[in-house]
C-alpha cells in the first residue's frame, strides 16, 4: 500500500503536471487542493483560459482526492464539465470529493475558483480504480 | 478570428482544415505532456475535443464561440500517438450550437470521443 506522500510524489513527478504549472496547495486524505497561476500560454483565441486547461485541472484534481484516499491507481472514463464563467488572469484553485466509491468504479464531483471565490466551472467525472489483483 | 491560441502552441497541436471547411487536428506527442507512468493525461483529449468541435463551430457559422459543456469519455489512455481528431455538428438551435467529436490513435482506433454544447458569441463580445 502506498503513502499519501508517494500518491502525492507521484502527481507532482508528472512532467504534464509541471508544463501546465500546477502547484499541489493541500493534500490529505480525501480533502485536496490545487492551484494553478495563470500565464498567457494557457490563453486561448478570446485571451481567457483554455476550456481544455479547465478539464484537465478539474480530472487532476477528482484523480488526486480519489487517490489520497483509495491509495489506489486510476483511470478516468469519462468527465463531464460545465462551463460558468471566463477567467483571464489571476490564480485559480480546485477542489474535488468522492460522491460514491465501489470496488472499482468512483464517481467523483468538483469545482474550479477563481481568486475572488467565484465559481468557474463544475464537473463531475466517473474512474476505473487499477487494483492489482 | 484566430487561427489558434496560445495555449494550441503550448501543447503542439496541428489543425488543418480543408478546402469543405472540414477540421482535423493532429497531436503529436511530446515528452513534455506524457504522465510519469507513460499514459497520458485524459486532459489533453479534452483539450483535443474541445478544439476540434469548437473549430468545426467556427468554420460552419463563422463565428467564434464560446464552450458551456464538454462531456467525454476515455478509451484508452496509454501512449499510441500520434493522434487525430475530428468533428461534426449535431445540433443547433438559435445560437446554441451541439457538436461531437472523435479522437483516433495512429492505428485508427478511437481513444476518446466527446460531445460540447457551445455558445455563439457577437464579434462585439470577444
Amino acid at each position: 500500500m502506498k503513502t499519501i506522500e508517494d500518491v502525492r510524489e507521484s502527481f507532482e513527478a508528472s512532467p504534464f503536471f509541471s508544463h501546465i504549472g500546477f502547484e499541489i496547495m493541500r493534500f490529505e486524505e480525501g480533502d485536496v487542493l490545487l492551484k494553478l497561476p495563470i500565464h498567457e500560454k494557457l490563453h486561448n483565441v478570446n485571451g481567457t483560459l483554455h476550456g481544455g486547461v479547465h478539464a484537465t485541472m478539474l480530472d487532476l484534481v477528482l484523480g488526486m482526492a480519489i487517490r489520497s484516499t483509495t491509495k489506489t491507481r486510476c483511470t478516468t472514463m469519462n468527465l463531464n464539465l460545465n462551463y460558468l464563467a471566463p477567467v483571464a488572469g489571476g490564480e485559480i484553485t480546485a477542489t474535488g470529493r468522492i460522491l460514491k466509491q465501489g470496488y472499482r468504479i468512483v464517481t467523483a464531483e468538483g469545482e474550479l475558483y477563481d481568486q475572488e471565490g467565484s465559481m468557474l466551472a463544475k464537473g463531475i467525472g466517473t474512474f476505473k480504480l487499477i487494483r492489482d489483483e | 478570428m484566430q487561427d489558434h491560441s496560445a495555449f494550441f502552441d503550448h501543447i503542439g497541436y496541428k489543425k488543418h482544415v480543408d478546402k469543405k471547411s472540414r477540421v482535423t487536428l493532429d497531436l503529436p506527442v511530446k515528452s513534455e505532456v506524457v504522465n510519469e507512468d507513460g499514459t497520458l493525461s485524459p486532459g489533453l483529449f479534452s483539450t483535443m475535443l474541445d478544439i476540434v468541435i469548437g473549430s468545426t463551430v467556427n468554420e460552419e457559422f463563422k463565428s467564434p464561440a464560446s464552450t458551456i459543456n464538454l462531456n467525454t469519455t476515455y478509451f484508452d489512455l496509454s501512449n499510441k500517438g500520434p493522434y487525430r481528431a475530428y468533428a461534426s455538428i449535431t445540433h443547433q438551435a438559435e445560437k446554441v450550437i451541439t457538436g461531437e467529436g472523435i479522437v483516433e490513435d495512429c492505428f485508427g482506433e478511437m481513444a476518446a470521443k466527446g460531445i460540447g454544447t457551445f455558445k455563439l458569441l457577437s464579434e462585439s463580445k470577444q
